[in-house]
């Protein structure tokens, strides 16, 4: 006995509801999209000739998109990697600076817990620097590059400045 | 029926992160013990160097009240902060979290002990 048709039997095969958590869309996609729809507007300018959709131009299209987020992608690297080294100067200073800062405890396990807060202080730069770029990765630049520029400014090795203007 | 489906995954989140938050606690508890020894320091040099101070015949206006009390209260406002921002992640992670707060509240109590005994080299070079 044939089923009658419910007229919303096609339902599950549009996404039309964009508050669905599993409904998401790339970077590279929208890129693309956005690309492809400045194509299809270009070649909407002269619609009236013969070849007015060209495969090539949505392939260009593609391209561009393409090239634009392999540029994000290296203008993320490359600014991580300036952070990297600004980390490693800070790694660096505060392997000194902890030299520098009289502390020494009457007992022994007041000595210990000063040694282990100055080690806490040494591996601190490399800790944060560590942690941010691996709780941000695949998230927003803006995120890794806010949390990194507050750690430069958190972790300014202060005891080897100090130690230096003196 | 069709209507309760989608609200089961969410149900199962949120299971799952109160399920995860006992540990969490713990973590964060164990790690405390770290934050109190800073208070603890914090407290004593709050106490101790004013005394000191006055014990060197120093003028008590020159005591660096703002990096003492930034000692006292830094190390539980990093550590409440970042259980804060950390508390939906993950239990590694917010452990992560815990730990690279501690890390950085012992960096910046450095930095403020070396501001505090800078000010003693200076008053007892050009003060004393």
């Amino acid at each position: 006995m044939p089923r009658t048709p419910t007229p919303d039997d096609d339902a599950a095969l549009r996404w039309e509801q964009f508050d669905d958590p599993s409904y998401g869309e790339s970077e590279a996609a929208i890129a693309a999209r956005t690309a492809a729809e400045a194509g299809d507007a270009g070649n909407g300018a002269d619609a009236s000739s013969p070849d007015a959709f060209s495969p090539g131009a949505v392939l260009d299209a593609h391209t561009d998109a393409a090239t634009t987020l392999t540029r994000t992608g290296l203008g993320t690297n490359l600014l991580t990697g300036v952070f990297a080294v600004v980390y490693l100067a800070y790694s660096v200073g505060w392997i000194i600076g902890v030299g520098l800062v009289p502390l020494s405890g009457p007992t022994l396990l007041i000595e210990v817990m000063y040694q282990f807060s100055e080690f806490l202080a040494m591996i601190a730069s490399a800790l944060w620097f560590a942690a941010a770029v691996a709780l941000t990765r695949g998230g927003r630049a803006a995120h890794r590059f806010g949390w990194l520029a507050l750690g430069t400014l958190v972790l300014i090795p202060w005891p080897i400045l100090l130690g230096v203007f003196s | 029926m069709s209507t309760n489906a989608p609200q089961a995954p969410r149900a199962a989140r949120a299971s799952g992160t109160s399920g995860a938050s006992g540990a969490h606690i713990g973590v964060a508890a164990l790690l405390s013990l770290v934050v109190g020894w800073f208070v603890f320091d914090g407290i004593a040099s709050l106490v101790g160097l004013p005394a000191f101070y006055e014990q060197l015949g120093v003028d008590p206006a020159t005591v660096p009240w703002v990096p003492l009390w930034a000692g006292v209260l830094l190390p539980i406002v990093s550590f409440v902060t970042a259980a804060v921002i950390a508390r939906r992640q993950p239990l590694t992670r917010f452990a992560l979290v815990l730990i690279i707060a501690l890390a950085a509240t012992a960096a910046v109590r450095l930095s403020l002990i070396a501001a505090a005994t800078g000010s003693i080299v200076l008053v007892s070079r050009f003060g004393g």
